[in-house]
């Protein structure tokens, strides 16, 4: 009998719910039709000389929704050790390893996003780099691992992987938004993910990304390949040029 | 002008890899050692990974040692048959250490061994490299080292006298020796580790093994030397490249121009130095290495946290 009750209560709660869910549903259908996003290119190429580049995302905004655009680098297990002192000498003392940690992020707000103070939204939403979760590996308490969490952030901000702060998305008349990331030398290579978010009040409304390829091209791509792939005929090939190198430096001193 | 280097994936400029190649290049030239236990230290320091500045050092090495050992071969200036039985030594020393290095590399600890490593070698090299030679200048000049010189001739004999009654003897005629395997299978192996461990030639190590230990001729240790961490460097290098990804071709190739260019100005300059001061220079360079080193492991140092993406 109780179950029955139970039963019938939760139907019509479903009932309640549906036209709810639905008209959310509806409106993010909507609001996503609002929104467009396109990149300037599919892939940047590093090349030998490669020293860094701009990758140009740009897009439509109709919702009227604030507008968010995150640029997310592939995510790997990072190690972050402490060093501490062991007989005198500073020695790696303490690990700790945060699973899918993304090599390289980026982020750009709406103007007046910022001026509405609507931070600790996008902190809920994992918006920015201080709402960045990692999850450590093995049963750590959360206080432990924090000193680790930021020195991790730290570290990346100072290599100018991560962001220190958004930047401003650029608006053009109204709707055309446009955003300039700007890769360092050194940006990692993988797959990224570019990502417009559409927030309205509290819910975020649209949702579109976009991936970019970062990767080695050309004579630098061969060699990596070639390396990774065929390690043996690698390794044999760069002692054979050691060794004319060698061999060529002695003819250039005897000629002298 | 910065170059992206491909397996290192980091880019990197060109002038400080060159300078740096120009530097060791010197002191090879100069000093007729390797520099290699220059190169690894400044690579790190410049943020070049410790496994690949030791991996792409190795492949370094085979080109400075191929230059170096042309001079002595055209002199034959080169005992083959000991070299080949230190080499067999020296492989399986390279194995050994870089199988050392992939442990230490998964501990975490590297970076901290190869900074412990080189403070204690170059620290007893360099402190016994100037100990020396300010010994023979001072005795030189007044003669009273004369006793302690015998003094330590002596010592010498006995351990020689001690090695000589070691199994498995081996004749060596070019170096005029008969004398065990396993001293020159030992210091082969010595040399072997050290070079896929550290990233150096260990000629400053085993050329004074060599004349001690084993009592070669003088004339023929540096050539003998050279010959074979050709191929225990060419050995380890192809060992880095299989077992961990880390030599770079491009930084390689940079560190190699540099080092030809300043060999060249190095063994100009060195005639206009006379031999004791050059030895003189050299150690206190080691020694200066291995003090910045000490200090790096004894000071608490300013980032304590490290990263390591896997």
């Amino acid at each position: 009998m109780m179950r029955l009750l139970v039963c019938k209560i939760a139907f019509v709660l479903l009932l309640c719910g549906v036209p709810f869910a639905g008209a959310n549903a509806q409106r993010i259908a909507a609001a996503n039709d609002g929104l467009t996003l396109a990149l300037a290119d599919k892939h940047v190429d590093i090349t030998t000389n490669f020293s860094g580049r701009n990758v140009v995302v740009f897009g439509v905004n109709e919702t009227g929704g604030a507008l968010v655009v995150t640029l997310t680098g592939p995510a790997a297990y990072t190690l972050m050790r402490k060093k501490g002192q062991a007989l005198g000498i500073w020695v790696n003392a303490k690990t700790y390893g945060f699973k899918d940690v993304p090599l390289y992020y980026d982020y750009a707000l709406n103007g007046d996003e910022r001026d509405l103070g609507s931070m600790d939204l996008l902190r809920a939403d994992g918006i920015g780099v201080n709402a960045m979760q990692y999850v450590v590996r093995g049963r750590v308490p959360s206080t432990q691992a924090r000193p680790f969490h930021e020195a991790l952030i730290r570290q990346k901000q100072q290599a100018k992987h991560y962001a220190y702060d958004a930047q401003s998305i650029e608006l053009i008349g109204g709707k055309l938004f446009k955003v300039n990331f700007e890769l360092p030398a050194d940006v990692p290579t993988g797959e990224y993910v570019v990502k417009a978010m559409v927030y309205d009040g509290n819910v975020k409304i649209a949702e579109r990304r976009e991936y970019l390829q970062i990767r080695q091209a050309g004579f630098s791509a061969r060699l990596y390949s070639y390396a990774t792939n065929h390690s043996f005929f690698y390794g044999v090939g760069v002692v054979i040029f050691a060794v004319f190198m060698g061999y060529a430096a002695n003819v250039i001193l005897a000629r002298r | 002008m910065h170059v992206y280097l491909p397996i290192a994936e980091i880019s990197i400029s060109v002038e400080a890899i060159l300078c740096l190649g120009l530097c060791v290049g010197f002191l090879s030239g100069f000093f007729g050692v390797g520099g290699g236990f220059l190169t690894t230290p400044f690579l790190m320091f410049m943020g070049v990974p410790p496994a690949i500045a030791v991996g792409t050092q190795t492949s370094q090495l085979v080109a400075s040692s191929v230059t170096g050992v042309l001079g002595h071969w055209k002199n034959k200036n080169v005992d083959v048959k000991i070299a080949l039985v230190m080499l067999a030594g020296g492989l399986v020393g390279s194995v050994f250490g870089v199988f050392i290095f992939k442990i230490l590399q998964a501990l975490g600890q590297i970076d901290v061994a190869i900074r412990i490593l080189y403070v204690v070698l170059l620290g007893s090299i360099g402190s016994l490299m100037l100990f020396e030679t300010s010994m023979s200048l001072w005795g030189r000049r007044g003669g009273a080292a004369d006793a302690q010189k015998a003094d330590k001739v002596s010592m010498v004999e006995k351990m020689r006298a001690n090695i000589r009654e070691w199994p498995y003897k081996i004749r060596f005629p070019e170096s005029k020796l008969y004398i065990s395997a396993f001293v020159p299978i030992g210091i082969g192996f010595i040399g072997g580790v050290l070079a896929s461990i550290l990233g150096i030639g260990g000629g400053f190590l085993l050329v004074p093994a060599m004349i001690y230990f084993m009592g070669m001729p003088a004339t023929l240790v540096a050539g003998t030397c050279l010959f074979q961490i050709i191929f225990t460097t060419g050995f380890a290098s192809i060992m880095h490249a299989v077992t961990n990804q880390t030599v770079d071709v491009v930084l390689a190739s940079l560190l190699i121009l540099g080092g030809v260019v300043g060999a060249q100005i190095g063994v100009r300059a060195s005639r206009n130095v006379s031999g004791v001061w050059a030895r003189i220079i050299l150690a206190a360079i080691i020694l200066l290495v291995s003090i910045v080193l000490a200090v790096q492991l004894l000071m608490p140092p300013k980032e304590l946290f490290s990263m390591e993406v896997r």
